[in-house]
């Protein structure tokens, strides 16, 4: 039984995507009931081999893809609901249902999957259906993230091939297991950081990101960066030789990538005019935190067993929170009540890493790091603690009061639609007291208070430079500085193949008329007429 | 058995005479003489290859004094060959020339032609030689000038000259020969002929005179206007057979009798001339605007692959590797003789049915007379030795000869012309497609199509697939 | 006379016999036309399952033929013609019913069937060739039954195609001729020996052997359009639908890799030329057609034209699998002939379909097809995905071979950006077709839409075919691993090819 609720985890909403662009009225977001319970019922450690398919596939559920699998099916479960109630009547919704429900499976197939394959497969099925997610509304803004979105989901692809590719050569096992990982190539290693980094927004490759998550509808922003998003860790996990041997510089790469992404992506979501836009920063600095907890792992791999530990919780309440957030603002436009606002807030908290919810729990999780940690590295942990503590809370401060300008716009609709998205605030507020994890004292979370006593500060003050901020950086970022490079550099290319085209052209013309004369000269000597 | 050998002569002979006393019934006398000369072929064939050389002496006397007839496996395959086409342009002719008053005049000269070239091919020593081959040139010279227009005429006339010419140039090296060795006899000859003066000269007298009714480039000038007007059956036998019973002298001539008088220089003659005939040719026929002159210039250069084997046997020593490239040789030229008739055939119909044979203009014809197209792109394949055609053989046994004998430039040569051959082909069979109507039948005159279809068929399938017995039958030699 | 001597003449005839017949046929004879047809296919194809059985137990089956002393017809079944065979038997079965479909009321069917099927027995044959006098054959005769089919239309464009076509092709087969008869003449006959025979000859031929070899790819090259010898491929898309799926997919593309195959690993044997150092060059001629093909596809509007140039980039994976010395690079290779086949056959169907049915030839007349024609346009996107490499479409398993082969051959640092690349350009050129067609709004009408819809989309003898060989692609992809399946077959062939 556990087997097959295995298997049928990623493949029925695989098998109900092509039924549910019949029938508009069916709730097809209940094909992730089965993923619900395998991550909730099926013991870890459970395994399926299926040596005919594909080339010999591995399906199991392990600790931690347990744990991913737990939070991602509650996201796409509940995401899905609120498309149901709330986009159900909107155009091409049965073509946003269809590929809904195959990124879905695609993302329980990847971390269900044991071999490279099918983490492979499931990675792009979720990418490639993704794109249609992003460009639902088809306006000329959407289209051109969509576009954005799938170069880069493609190389991202390339990239992940690749280093399979690599690990496959060294190990010779499509599911090679942790020690087999020790020893290989640094090939492997660089493509998947490419690959994988451009998934988890890493700063220079995240230009996708904020595009993407702006132009997608409420519940697929939701899910891509609650659930799809966090792939990335995963792969990373299972195929970096995290913990099996240390590599200073690509952990120090890490590092250094994680922290840039970590400020980088605060300061550009500062300066945000629309609230998806800066919850889209918010998880670049996000992913930046737990990359860098992955370098961090790389460079001490007696540490790692922790580190993972903590980026597994890490991704769990911040794919939680963040999709609450997104689903939130969605619930809040629609319904324009103080209440919902005031349930806003919570997720919010929660991310910001207000006393007594999962957010304030990190500092304990990550609590045996700092304290057996030795060698060089050893102020950048708390150090990273604190900024990414700082963006979050400041990010957080400037989603609400985007949200709160927004609050008065919108026209009233019926509470029920909200259910599902209040169901998951619950819990995210209450399932942390039933973890064995203690809640860090208050006074840690003084940055928060920092944040919000200044945040307060400002807009009482209100000093006129604070109006010229946003719009500063548009959502996307360094993509347009590289665009216009691109187009420059085409437009010189092109120049130079006209001018080394025509100039071939001129000597076949030459060569040609060369030729005919010859031939003509010769029917001349022979007397014949040409 | 021996009867054969004297039926294959004589049978023609008397049925001409038939024709001519009786003319109401010529057409059933001719087919039911091709029937009867085919079978008498095939069985000539069949006891070559089972009993080795056949010999017959006219009224008992032995050669030297009476008249020899012999056939070995060379002449056995030539004149099936020349059976299976002459059968077949027969019965294509009796359709061709269907209530045309040119029949009274065509069936006895057809069958006279049809006589002296079995002769010649039956002959055995140089002065009977002679004799049938005036007699073939006069007679193939007689059914040329059928066409009656004022240029067939003019053509027929030179032709007429030109085998004037030739047969003289033979005759005299036969006197030369006479005079030298005081025999003419085949058989006798080869053991005799010793290199000296008086066997060079009379090699080149006798090669030139043949070589000219061969039309050998540069020789081959006559050849295209003659070939070109002639009636369509005609063309098709004096491509493929005529020409060929000189060329098959020729071989005698210098792969049997004087093989060991000719050294390399000289057999490099007939191969750089070759050489020359196979691209001139080609190239003439890729430019001809006419159907029936592209085929002509196309046995031009399909003459010329023949000849290009010269200085390759002559290099080969005497072996297997030898043995191989003669059989390629012959059954280049079989292939080719088949091939061209059909050719010249399916060229007629085209003719026929639309009053002209321009290239340019054919698309409706071709279009509309699918049989015919077919036969035109049978005969074509084996004209540029496409598998599986005989041809394709050939050209293979000619290739490897070249590569064995070390003598790379005939590669290029072979390599250009066969490209120049698909050219010509092509260039006729593109006008097969297009929008005209399509006949409900494929075939629509069967009395005319199947005949050019056979024959093409035969040299591009029968010869490709079943050609091994050649090379067997020619190891049955003198 | 025992049956097994005689099977893989009977595989070649059981197509080539009902051909000959259906030329001499009546244009209106339909039904006659239609059974001789079918059960030709489906004959053939129990045939070759029979020697698909055979040779997986050992079995040997061979016809021989004398044609002249020193030269034998020999058709012999070996693993790696068996792979062939089948993927020409199985697509000419499905092409046939599309053909039959396409051609329903055009003129010139008999002269078309005829020709149709003389190319596939030419196909067959040539995969059966037992050395290579026979090979060489088969592949011309593959040429002249395939010149038919090309100016079928009878359109200048059609003629015009069909003489490049024959230009390039003849004088590729002329130059392989050259060089057959050339390595004849040096070592007699050449059978196809796995493991290759030539490395045997004195070292003073070697240098000759190179020439042969030039000669012999540069002839084979044609067919396989290698840059830059590709230039007939993209004329000859004026060729009818099914013609041009098959062009594509089975007859003469593949012919030429094929014989690339032979050549390499069954006459000189892959570590022979490797060391006469000739197998760099030709892995960089194939990198630079797969990189070439795909460029030009980006450009072309016409959807066959895209789909040609598209064509002269996949075909050369084959090339470029040949070239990575060591198993699993071969297995790539070799697997790939399949693959591309079913999945390029499936794309050249539906183009067939759009045309037939809607009058659609350029991918900018694409928009919204899919609402109209969603099982032609999903066949299309099955093979589009394939093509770019994306599981579980079987494309992705040879890319998965190639790859790795080259970094176990140490050519990773070339092989790899080749493939990544052209991964990518694929999706450049494939992915913006199927955002039209899918996402696009459908234009108010258009270009010419023949068939009304009725109970399908379109007729349903055009309709399966694409669908059956797209679901052959996925079945490809996704039972890669299961016995029987074009991988484990090509991993049998290379076994016995590397002897291992």
């Amino acid at each position: 039984m556990n087997e097959q609720l295995l298997i049928l985890s990623w493949l029925l909403p695989l098998l109900v995507a092509p039924l549910a662009l019949f029938n508009r009225h069916w709730p097809a977001s209940l094909a992730a009931v089965p993923a619900l319970i395998t991550a909730f019922f099926v013991p870890a450690g459970t395994v399926v081999q299926i040596p005919w398919l594909f080339l010999g596939s591995h399906f199991g559920l392990d600790h931690n893809a347990s744990i991913f699998l737990m939070f991602s099916a509650v996201i796409w479960f509940v995401a899905g609901l609120q498309a149901e109630l709330t986009m159900r009547n909107a155009p091409l919704w049965a073509r946003f249902r269809f590929f809904f429900l195959l990124a879905m499976s695609g993302n329980f197939w990847l971390i269900l999957s044991q071999d490279m394959v099918n983490f492979y497969l499931g990675f792009s099925l979720m990418g490639l259906s993704a794109y249609a997610l992003v460009i639902h509304s088809a306006t000329s803004k959407s289209l051109f993230a969509g576009r954005v979105y799938l170069i880069m989901t493609l190389l991202a692809e390339s990239a992940l091939l690749a280093g399979f590719l690599f690990i496959y050569s060294h190990t010779g096992s499509l599911a090679p297991a942790a020690g087999q990982l020790a020893g290989i190539s640094n090939w492997a290693i660089g493509f998947l950081i490419l690959g994988l980094g451009i998934k988890a927004g890493l700063v220079f490759l995240h230009v996708w990101l904020p595009l993407t998550y702006t132009a997608a509808p409420i519940p697929a922003s939701a899910v891509l960066s609650g659930a799809m998003i966090n792939v990335a860790l995963l792969g990373w996990i299972r195929y970096l030789p995290v913990g099996q041997e240390t590599l200073p510089e690509w952990g120090s790469l890490l590092v250094i990538a994680g922290t840039a992404s970590i400020v980088f992506g605060a300061v550009a979501g500062l300066v945000q005019s629309k609230a998806k836009t800066v919850l889209a920063y918010s998880s670049i600095s996000k992913m930046g935190f737990m990359t860098s907890l992955i370098g961090l792992a790389m460079l001490a791999p007696e540490q790692s067993e922790y580190i993972v530990m903590a980026v597994v919780f890490l991704a769990a309440y911040h794919g939680l929170a963040k999709s609450a957030l997104f689903l939130g603002i969605g619930i809040v436009k629609a319904i324009n009540s103080k209440l919902t606002f005031m349930l806003l807030l919570l997720p919010a908290l929660v991310l910001a890493a207000a006393p007594f919810t999962a957010g304030s729990m990190m500092k304990t999780v990550i609590r045996p790091v700092i304290d057996n940690w030795q060698g060089e590295w050893i102020h950048v942990l708390p150090i990273l603690l604190l900024t990414s503590s700082f963006a979050t809370a400041m990010l957080m401060v400037r989603f609400l009061v985007i949200m709160s300008v927004e609050l008065s716009l919108r026209p009233k609709k019926s509470f029920s639609i909200a259910l599902p998205w209040v169901c998951l605030v619950a819990l995210l507020i209450f399932v942390p007291f039933l973890l064995d994890h203690s809640f860090s004292p208050v006074i840690d979370s003084w940055p928060l208070a920092a944040v919000i006593t200044g945040s307060l500060l400002l807009l009482y003050i209100r000093p006129p430079w604070m109006y010229s901020l946003p719009g500063l950086i548009p959502a996307g970022d360094l993509l347009f500085p590289m665009m216009t490079l691109g187009a420059s550099a085409r437009l010189y290319i092109r120049a130079f193949t006209c001018r080394v085209n025509s100039k071939i052209k001129t000597l076949i013309c030459q060569l040609n008329n060369n030729f005919r004369n010859l031939i003509r000269f010769a029917l001349s000597l022979t007397g014949g007429k040409s | 058995m021996i009867d054969t050998l004297i039926w294959l002569v004589a049978l023609p002979l008397a049925s001409a005479l038939a024709t001519q006393l009786l003319p109401r019934y010529a057409t059933a006398i001719v087919i039911s003489t091709a029937i009867a000369t085919s079978i008498n072929a095939a069985a000539l064939l069949y006891a070559v290859a089972t009993h080795g050389v056949m010999l017959y002496q006219i009224g008992g006397w032995t050669a030297g004094l009476g008249i020899a007839l012999r056939a070995d496996g060379l002449s056995a395959l030539l004149l099936m060959m020349a059976a299976i086409v002459l059968l077949a342009s027969s019965i294509y002719a009796s359709a061709y020339f269907n209530d045309n008053p040119l029949r009274r005049r065509f069936w006895p000269l057809w069958l006279l032609l049809w006589c002296s070239l079995n002769a010649l091919l039956l002959s055995g020593d140089l002065f009977n030689l002679y004799v049938t081959l005036e007699l073939l040139g006069l007679s193939a010279v007689a059914l040329a000038s059928l066409g009656g227009k004022t240029a067939a005429l003019q053509a027929a006339l030179r032709y007429l000259l030109v085998g004037l010419l030739g047969s003289m140039l033979f005759l005299a090296g036969v006197t030369l020969i006479y005079a030298g060795y005081g025999t003419l006899d085949l058989a006798t000859l080869s053991r005799v002929v010793a290199a000296g003066p008086i066997a060079w000269s009379a090699l080149a007298l006798m090669t030139v005179g043949l070589l000219l009714k061969t039309a050998l480039f540069p020789l081959h000038f006559w050849l295209p206007p003659a070939h070109g007007s002639a009636p369509a059956p005609v063309s098709a036998v004096l491509s493929a057979l005529v020409v060929k019973a000189t060329f098959y002298l020729v071989m005698r001539l210098w792969l049997d009798i004087f093989s060991e008088v000719v050294t390399p220089q000289a057999a490099s003659i007939p191969g750089v001339l070759g050489a020359a005939a196979v691209l001139w040719g080609s190239w003439q026929a890729l430019r001809a605007e006419r159907l029936k002159l592209l085929a002509a210039y196309s046995t031009v250069a399909q003459l010329g692959y023949l000849f290009l084997f010269f200085p390759l046997l002559q290099a080969l020593p005497a072996g297997a590797a030898r043995d191989a490239a003669m059989g390629g040789l012959v059954i280049l030229a079989l292939t080719h003789g088949l091939a061209k008739s059909g050719l010249f055939l399916a060229i007629g119909i085209i003719q026929q049915r639309s009053g002209h044979d321009t290239i340019r203009d054919l698309d409706g014809t071709a279009q509309r007379l699918p049989a015919t197209t077919f036969a035109i792109a049978l005969s074509g394949i084996a004209l540029i030795g496409l598998p599986p055609s005989g041809a394709f053989l050939g050209k293979w046994h000619l290739l490897a000869a070249a590569f064995s004998a070390g003598q790379w430039l005939w590669v290029v040569v072979i390599m250009i012309g066969t490209l120049l051959a698909a050219a010509y082909t092509f260039r006729v069979l593109g006008h097969a497609f297009g929008q005209q109507p399509y006949p409900r039948h494929p075939v629509t005159i069967a009395a005319e199509e199947w005949p050019a279809l056979i024959l093409s068929a035969f040299a591009t399938i029968g010869l490709g697939l079943a050609g091994a017995p050649v090379w067997q039958l020619l190891k049955v030699s003198l | 006379m025992n049956f097994d001597t005689w099977l893989p003449l009977f595989v070649v005839l059981s197509s080539l016999l009902p051909g000959l017949v259906m030329f001499f046929l009546d244009e209106g004879s339909h039904r006659l036309r239609t059974v001789l047809n079918m059960s030709g296919a489906l004959l053939k194809l129990l045939l070759v399952g029979v020697i698909t059985w055979g040779v997986f137990h050992q079995h040997i089956y061979e016809t021989r033929w004398t044609l002249a002393p020193g030269l034998e017809l020999v058709l012999h079944a070996d693993t790696l013609s068996v792979l062939f065979v089948i993927l020409s038997t199985v697509l000419w079965l499905v092409t046939t019913v599309y053909a039959i479909g396409y051609l329903e009321k055009s003129p010139h069917r008999s002269r078309f069937f005829g020709f149709f099927s003389v190319c596939v027995s030419a196909t067959v044959g040539l995969a059966l060739a037992g050395n290579l006098l026979t090979f060489v054959l088969f592949y011309e005769l593959l040429t002249l039954a395939t010149y038919p089919l090309v100016a079928h239309r009878g359109t200048p464009e059609a003629l015009r195609g069909a003489r490049i076509y024959l230009a390039y092709t003849l004088t590729g087969g002329v130059l392989l001729f050259t060089g057959t008869v050339w390595l004849h003449s040096i070592a007699g006959s050449i059978a196809f020996v796995e493991g290759g025979t030539l490395n045997q000859l004195h070292a003073d031929y070697h240098p000759q052997l190179k020439v042969i070899f030039l000669l012999m790819i540069t002839g084979l090259g044609v067919k396989a359009a290698l840059v830059p010898l590709h230039g007939w491929l993209p004329q000859a898309m004026v060729a009818p639908a099914p013609v041009s799926a098959l062009l594509h997919a089975v007859a003469v593309v593949k012919a030429g890799a094929f014989g690339i195959i032979r050549v390499v690993y069954d006459v000189y044997g892959v570590e022979f030329t490797h060391e006469l150092g000739l197998l760099t060059g030709l892995g960089i001629i194939a990198a630079i057609t797969i990189i070439y093909g795909s460029v030009k596809a980006l450009s072309q509007d016409n959807l066959k034209k895209r789909l040609a140039y598209s064509t002269v980039s996949q075909v050369s994976y084959i090339a470029l699998g040949i070239t990575i010395l060591g198993p699993i690079g071969t297995i790539g290779g070799i697997v790939h002939l399949v693959h591309q086949g079913v999945m390029k056959i499936t794309l050249f169907f539906t183009a067939g379909n759009y045309a037939e049915t809607l009058g659609i030839h350029k991918v900018s007349e694409m928009d919204g097809v899919g609402q109209r024609m969603p099982a032609t346009t999903l066949a299309f996107s099955i093979g589009a995905l394939g093509m770019i490499g994306i599981p579980p479409v079987a494309g992705y398993v040879s890319k998965w071979y190639l790859a790795l082969g080259s970094l176990e051959a140490g050519m990773a640092w070339w092989v790899m950006p080749v493939l990544v690349t052209s991964s990518l350009l694929n999706a450049a050129y494939f992915l913006p077709i199927l955002y039209r067609a899918w996402f696009k709004q459908p234009a108010t009408k258009w270009p010419s839409e023949k068939i009304l819809p009725a109970r399908f989309e379109t007729q349903a003898a055009l309709l399966w075919p694409p669908l059956i060989t797209a679901v052959l692609a996925i079945a490809a992809g996704m039972f890669a691993a299961s016995p029987y399946s074009p991988l484990e077959w090509a991993s049998l062939i290379t076994r016995r090819e590397y002897g291992l």
